[in-house]
């Protein structure tokens, strides 16, 4: 009996010590992608409040614009009108024929701002197991989301060496698209997400933590500034011709997976996150995401963290490359000619330094690139500040 | 908790006593073994005698009673002096290769085992969950030793990148807003 009050007075003495503190965030994210293609600035603000022991208030507020082109299919002279039949016959949107052919171009997107907010309720019971639950939601002029999520943790033993979480997320969210005629109209998407998950502390200063994963999404899933070509015989001369089409995604899509990070102190100034993430879907797609991240002290006040990430994908069932051999598709049936469906692998590297005084202000700054197989590149530059009260 | 460190005593008492006893019978055995010649009981006639008087040679004296032995256990501690070991022999083959140097293949042999085994050992223990007191979480308590890192904002940031321009999702917690990137 005396043990265990003794061990109750350290652990509580424990969780006081640990007790995260207050603070507020400002970070801004300066984003370009290659061939002037996507620009983005992004600022976003985060305050969190620990009231007590028990409880943990999150609430973060964004803003971000975001401008440029993006490539698809677009006519080389002019476009005509399709024949009533070709539309008729084909399962999307056909916008119309070009005699003189296609050519991938960058199409300039409108300038849009987002705005987001959202907030998060972190609980702690007389076991210290932990109930979090979020709402949050963001707006643009084309694009609506709403989501809510629920995370339970649980630990295993009494040392809270082991702990299993199960979440769950939903998202509703409203797309603004248009039609053969755009004319613009919303659609719905919803995508969930449930998560059970491990984590097991190894030692003194390692951790390791797993979960595995289902994602469902359904609705509207397909991206209408993507277009594609569609081959059909439309005046019955016996050849056929390509018409320049909304892609068409499914409307529905599964997947799984798994992930797993490995987080090690080897020595006082070095610390290592290791993660790796499997994926599948229905959609065809399998992935593969490694990264390793570490964090060098040069001094109590200055970090460094270096971060190297390598990512894999296949290529969805209904990908054709627009730069392929045969990239037109047949006037019925899913097609997509999004990059970002395609088979390719990518690399992304960040440097990073952050200046810590007094245990009461961080300043950060990042520097990373991201490159695709497929010849897709970008940069980003971040600084911000945290305020520890 | 009385009764429970009353019920140890006693059981360390019994034991001591049963390996007293034991300890007594070996004796007694040994002594009677001594007249047979094919015994193959390793506390021997010689071993005893080496013991009990090292100057004296068994074979000098073959026919002495039982009893003259019986002594051993009657011995002080002081007067009882400890055989002397021979030391093991390893032998070494040595090994001359053309280059003309020597190398001790036996050496070799045990310290690639042993270091092999200890490589083995690390792995293991790197993978063996240590029982870590709550008060020894320091170094976990960190930031640079949670997933988010020591900004996680700015991690934040990374991620909205990557499900911007990938395929796939998930895998990364639950919370979180769709921010139609895709």
């Amino acid at each position: 009996m005396k043990h265990k009050t003794s061990l109750a007075l350290l652990t509580a003495a424990a969780s006081v010590l640990v007790q995260a503190d207050d603070k507020i965030s400002l970070q801004y994210l300066s984003y370009q992608e290659n061939d002037q293609r996507i620009a983005v600035d992004d600022y976003a603000i985060s305050l969190e409040n620990n009231p007590n022991v028990d409880h943990q208030i999150k609430v973060n507020i964004g803003l971000d614009t975001i401008s440029g082109a993006s490539p698809a299919w677009q006519p080389k002279v002019t476009m005509n009108a399709a024949p009533q039949a070709v539309k008729q016959a084909s399962s999307s949107n056909i916008y119309g024929i070009d005699s003189a052919g296609y050519s991938v171009q960058n199409v300039t997107v409108p300038e849009e701002e987002r705005s987001s907010t959202g907030i998060s309720w972190l609980s702690r019971d007389k076991k210290r197991h932990e109930l979090t639950l979020g709402l949050d939601y963001s707006e643009e002029p084309d694009y609506i989301s709403r989501s809510i999520a629920a995370n339970y943790l649980w630990f295993a033993d009494r040392y809270k060496n082991r702990s299993y979480t199960l979440g769950a997320s939903l998202q509703g969210n409203q797309s603004l698209v248009f039609n053969a005629n755009y004319q613009t109209h919303w659609e719905d998407l919803y995508a969930s997400n449930i998560q059970l998950g491990i984590s097991q502390v190894m030692s003194q200063r390692s951790s390791i933590d797993g979960n595995v994963f289902v994602v469902y999404d359904t609705g509207y899933l397909s991206n209408h500034y993507q277009t594609i070509l569609r081959k059909f015989d439309g005046d019955n001369d016996g050849i056929k011709e390509s018409y320049l089409s909304a892609e068409q995604r499914p409307e529905e899509r599964k997947g799984a997976g798994l992930a797993g990070n490995w987080l090690v102190q080897w020595t006082s100034s070095l610390s290592t996150h290791a993660s790796m993430r499997l994926y599948q879907d229905d959609w065809g797609i399998s992935s593969q995401t490694y990264s390793g991240k570490s964090y060098i002290n040069l001094s109590d006040q200055w970090t460094l963290h270096l971060l190297a990430r390598l990512y894999q994908q296949s290529a969805a069932d209904f990908y054709k490359n627009p730069e392929g051999n045969n990239p037109e598709f047949t006037i019925t049936g899913y097609g997509s000619a999004d990059h970002r469906l395609g088979k390719y692998s990518a690399n992304s590297y960040e440097l990073g330094l952050a200046y810590q005084w007094q245990n009461m202000l961080i300043i950060n700054g990042e520097a990373g690139s991201y490159q695709h197989s497929n010849g897709f590149s970008a940069y980003w530059l971040s600084t911000g500040i945290i305020i520890k009260y | 908790m009385m009764l429970r460190l009353i019920l140890w005593i006693s059981l360390g008492l019994l034991s001591a006593c049963g390996h007293y006893q034991n300890l007594k019978d070996n004796s007694t055995r040994q002594h009677s073994d001594i007249n047979n010649e094919n015994s193959s009981n390793r506390y021997s006639q010689n071993n005893i005698v080496l013991i009990a008087s090292p100057n004296k040679s068994p074979n000098k004296s073959p026919n002495k009673s039982p009893r003259k032995f019986n002594k051993v256990a009657q011995l002080n501690a002081s007067q009882i002096k400890a055989s002397p070991v021979k030391k093991p022999t390893i032998k070494r083959f040595k090994i001359r290769p053309a280059g003309g140097q020597t190398k001790s293949l036996a050496k070799t042999r045990s310290e690639k085992k042993l270091a092999a085994l200890s490589r083995w050992e690390k792995l293991l223990n790197i993978f063996t969950p240590e029982k870590v007191k709550p008060w020894q979480k320091a170094t976990l308590a960190k930031a640079s030793m949670k997933p988010g890192g020591l900004n996680p904002d700015s991690e934040k940031f990374n991620q909205k990148i990557y499900s911007s321009k990938e395929s796939s999702r998930g895998g990364l917690g639950v919370a979180g807003g769709g921010c139609g990137c895709n």
